[in-house]
């Protein structure tokens, strides 16, 4: 067999496909060829996903599911089509008509540019309103002068104010001239901007991107508490310098179960106990951290030690209300010098991206997350 | 019987449990040995770095010495040794992950080994397999029966037969394609990368 063929068998083996001299072809060649042991070690990750018997009968299952064809598709987009037409159609009449049983000053202006249409339509209504001795709609709509801030016309409100001016409406044309835009001015929209899709993440966002982070960011420099959660003291009991969570207001309701952290420390009857406030720790003291998610989802713990990065220590389901202890036996490694450690907790109800979280360069929670964090102070004995 | 489950490695230095032999059929267990050595560590160096590497391909064989004495075909041993590099390599980098370089205590040796399955693992292979299943079902047509038999447990002769290809080649280069399709749709590697 001839090395690209020998390449085609890497997709027999994580799915048991191939014969005995496949295999062996295979396996004989990956002895001989690095690129083809790599290829084969790599693909060890999906022979192992495969391996479990109710997983590939469950994929088997979903691929069974014929997915809709080329024609299925076109059909089900095809389907609305008559609808979206005749909504069109009475659309386009509605306008029409419209149109046409609009007055003819209406006409007028509508066919003007609004620079020249509105002196022509001022002149021609100034002479009859002064004839009957008002006040020249032409001052109606002079150029209003704009304050910064001010809002903008509609293309509608123009129409009106010049649709006044040639009705003679002085009144109106004055009502309206305020709205009237300086001169070279673009109108503004009828319909407000929708918001910047790439701004808007819906749910919980599970990716630690730039604009969460800055998110984050924001948030923090408001007053209120981070996903809505207020950090238990008990959550920073065990350390003597337990900070809560920077402030922030994000949209979460108040009355949401809260993170709770707790810090243990293993006394000497090899017992663990919650640290009492002000507790100082000794380096080399044993400790964990007991937390109650508020809500069923993901746990994940991160550390911080010495000024280093923050390094992910935990990841794991976890229920709502049901006690997790990290580590589930023993204590954490314990800090061997004095200084400060931090642990940073968070329980989202969507799983986070393990790769992200492990860089340890982003373990920012976000918006839609539980989040506290622990700081402990060891310090020597008589310090 | 008895001295074949002897761990051949003691008789070798704990750097090179076996020497690696010239190019050509490998002939007998500790020439695979050896070539499988230098493949693993060919990989672990490309994907963990050279240093970790060498020692993650003596523990690969070591494991392979003293549990696994009796295989001796490459066909028998290549698979076995991916599995044993696979967990070598994931133990590895959850360990990495757990403590910091400059930290002596590891989490793993602090607290006593716990029976239960590691929630981590459960929760990282529950987001791979949710990962796989929704790239999986984008495929159509050809590429989701050809994985589909696949899963069924068909050798590539059924596979053939089944969907009436014109030779077997034929399915190979299919199922090559779809595999392409599918590693595109997961953003090139099978699972996340580290």
């Amino acid at each position: 067999m001839t090395r690209d063929e020998i390449r085609k068998l890497l997709g027999g083996y994580a799915t048991g496909t191939l014969s005995d001299a496949e295999r062996r072809a295979l396996f004989r060649a990956a002895l001989e060829d690095q690129e083809i042991f790599d290829a084969l070690a790599d693909e060890e990750a999906l022979r192992e996903l495969f391996s479990d018997e109710s997983y590939r009968r469950e994929l088997a299952a979903a691929l069974a599911e014929q997915r809709p064809g080329l024609g299925e598709r076109l059909a089900a987009w095809w389907r609305p089509a008559p609808i979206a037409a005749a909504a069109a159609f009475v659309g386009v009449l509605v306008v029409g008509i419209t149109v046409l049983t609009r007055p003819p000053a209406y006409e007028v202006a509508m066919r003007t540019e609004p620079k020249a249409a509105v002196p022509r339509a001022v002149e021609k209504a100034g002479g009859e309103a002064a004839s009957k001795g008002g006040e020249l709609p032409g001052t109606a709509v002079e150029e209003p002068t704009r304050q910064p801030g001010e809002a903008r016309e509609s293309a509608a409100e123009r129409v009106e104010a010049e649709a006044a001016a040639v009705e003679g409406k002085p009144q109106r044309a004055a009502r309206a001239k305020a709205k009237v835009p300086p001169e070279g001015r673009p109108a503004a929209p009828a319909l407000p901007l929708a918001p910047r899709r790439d701004m808007v993440r819906a749910g919980a966002a599970p990716a630690l991107g730039t604009a969460r982070r800055a998110m984050i960011a924001e948030a923090r420099r408001a007053p209120g508490v981070i996903g809505g959660v207020i950090p238990e003291r008990g959550a920073v009991m065990g350390g003597s310098a337990g900070v809560a969570p920077p402030p922030a207001v994000l949209a979460r309701p108040a009355e949401v179960a809260r993170l709770r952290v707790t810090v243990q420390r293993l006394r000497a009857d090899r017992e663990f106990e919650a640290a009492p406030a002000g507790y100082r720790f000794k380096p080399g003291e044993v400790v964990r951290l007991r937390v109650v998610a508020p809500v069923p989802g993901f746990l994940y713990v991160a550390e911080q030690t010495g000024g280093s990065g923050w390094r992910l220590i935990h990841s794991g389901r976890v229920e709502a209300g049901q006690p997790v202890f990290l580590p589930a036996r023993g204590g954490l490694p314990p800090q061997p010098e004095p200084g400060v450690c931090r642990y940073r907790v968070i329980v989202s109800e969507e799983a986070l991206p393990l790769d992200e979280l492990e860089s340890g360069e982003a373990f920012e929670p976000g918006a839609a997350e539980h989040w506290a964090e622990v700081t402990l102070e060891y310090r020597a004995a008589g310090r | 019987m008895g001295s074949g489950r002897e761990p051949r490695v003691a008789k070798t230095t704990p750097q090179s449990p076996v020497l690696p032999t010239g190019s050509g059929e490998l002939r007998g267990r500790e020439a695979v040995l050896g070539r499988l050595r230098e493949r693993i560590v060919g990989y672990a160096a490309s994907r963990i770095g050279r240093e970790a590497a060498e020692d993650l391909a003596q523990e690969v064989l070591i494991v392979l010495e003293t549990k696994y004495p009796q295989v001796g075909a490459a066909e028998e041993l290549a698979p076995l040794a991916f599995r044993i590099l696979r967990f070598k390599m994931a133990a590895w980098r959850r360990k990495r992950a757990r403590r910091g370089e400059d930290r002596q205590a590891a989490l793993d040796d602090v607290q006593p080994a716990d029976p239960a399955p590691d929630p981590e693992a459960e929760a990282e292979m529950r987001e791979r397999r949710e990962r796989l299943r929704t790239a999986i079902e984008k495929l159509s047509g050809r590429c989701r029966q050809i994985f589909r038999l696949k899963l069924e447990g068909k050798s590539f002769a059924e596979i053939q037969r089944e969907m009436g290809a014109a030779s077997l080649n034929t399915v190979y280069t299919w199922d090559y394609r779809c595999r392409q399709k599918l590693l595109a749709l997961l953003g090139g590697s099978w699972e996340a990368e580290r």
